[in-house]
């Protein structure tokens, strides 16, 4: 297979986990709308989003989201 | 013949008579047993003001002696107090090099060392009682929860997502020594969220996070029994994307006193939410309720059974002497 056709192949796969991964950060911003203010649970989700809820992490799927999922879990706990 | 025969019967009217009321002495102790009434009395408020202030407070350990380490989220330290509250000494702000806090979150105290877990750096950083940094022990998995057994054995509840639910036994390097597997698995592995003590013969108390669930095991993960103290309720879930998250928790902490028995401060379905503490037996039936003052994330008891828990929302770490009545 020559690189003009991978790259046709893998383009529309490329768009499609772009898109993906933009709804995907999206959605985890509601979970910190779910979870409680930011002050009332401590540092919970500072490597995770910044003051104004916007995510920090710089690629889908990576290690953020798990900072997200493990401050969520801590801050539901911390202030429920 | 008559006679033997009436003395037969009369034996056996007296023994079925030392049966049934040792019986009913047996049933009364264990009547007794289960209507115990628990009252704590506040003895001391740690870290209200001047250098031991509290800022936000995240877990708490005591030694052997009962002097208190706390670590604070707000200004990244691990603070020192002593069996009376006074404050003796913390780390430095948010330390560089090996040593770096982010988040500290859970602290554990065994044979004059230190292990604290922080959100986000993988590991668990070891320190001495003096608060000196000693080394890290790598592991890659968010560790809810911990338990130190031994130097060289390390209990920990993790969020795993691609495992099924367990209490993992790790070695001062960071190795997988055992998996405790828990009788039962939730699909949805933040569902398999738990706190976990361990008792002097190797049992296992593990309350769930957001599922109503208490069990025992030993220490081969066999369920010995399971509790459900709110009629086994659904869990409360809220669904972003393809996530399902538990929305509030059930049960927040279990701790055990040294008498026995085992503390578990409930959260969403009590009736006081995040301040009543069920008490219950070693065989999991609930003995009492007791309602802290105010609400808590978690609850420790020390060598002496005295027992803490948060103040004025993290800003204030409260002692209390525990009463048996």
């Amino acid at each position: 297979m020559s690189f003009s056709e991978l790259k046709k192949r893998l383009l529309p796969l490329i768009r499609v986990l772009i898109l993906t991964g933009m709804f995907f950060f999206s959605s985890l911003t509601a979970m910190q709308e779910e979870a409680i203010e930011k002050s009332k649970c401590g540092n919970a989700f500072d490597k995770c989003m910044d003051n104004e809820g916007k995510l920090l992490n710089e690629t889908p799927f990576g290690l953020g989201t798990v900072y997200c999922i493990v401050g969520y879990l801590w801050c539901i706990t911390y202030v429920e | 013949m008559i006679r033997y025969a009436r003395m037969y019967l009369c034996i056996l009217c007296i023994s079925s008579s030392i049966h049934i009321h040792a019986q009913v002495l047996t049933e009364d102790s264990a009547q007794a047993d289960l209507h115990i009434t628990i009252e704590l009395r506040e003895i001391e408020s740690m870290g209200v003001e001047g250098a031991g202030e509290l800022y936000q407070w995240a877990g708490v350990c005591t030694d052997e002696s009962c002097n208190v380490y706390v670590t604070d989220m707000i200004d990244y330290s691990i603070k020192k107090y002593s069996a009376t509250g006074l404050f003796i000494k913390k780390t430095e702000q948010r330390q560089t090099g090996p040593a770096e806090f982010m988040s500290l979150r859970i602290i554990g105290f065994h044979e004059n060392r230190l292990y604290v877990t922080d959100q986000f750096n993988p590991g668990i950083e070891v320190f001495n009682r003096d608060l000196a940094y000693l080394t890290r022990i790598p592991y890659d998995k968010p560790v809810v929860d911990l338990e130190i057994l031994r130097k060289n054995e390390i209990g920990v509840t993790t969020l795993s997502t691609t495992r099924p639910g367990a209490v993992e036994i790790i070695d001062s390097l960071g190795q997988v020594q055992k998996t405790i597997p828990y009788p039962r698995s939730e699909p949805n592995p933040l569902m398999n969220v738990a706190s976990f003590e361990m008792d002097d013969e190797k049992h296992l108390y593990i309350c769930f996070k957001f599922r109503d669930e208490v069990i025992k095991t030993d220490f081969k993960g066999n369920e010995i029994w399971t509790a459900h103290f709110y009629q086994n309720q659904k869990p409360e879930t809220t669904h972003i994307l393809g996530l399902t998250l538990p929305k509030k928790p059930v049960y927040k902490d279990i701790a055990l006193d040294r008498c026995g028995h085992i503390f578990i401060l409930a959260g969403r379905l009590a009736t006081h939410k995040s301040r009543d503490v069920l008490i219950l037996n070693k065989d999991g039936k609930q003995l009492s309720t007791v309602t802290l003052p105010e609400t808590s994330h978690c609850i420790h008891i020390d060598d002496r059974n005295a027992l803490y828990s948060r103040g004025e929302n993290g800003s204030v770490l409260r002692k209390y002497e525990i009463n048996y009545r």
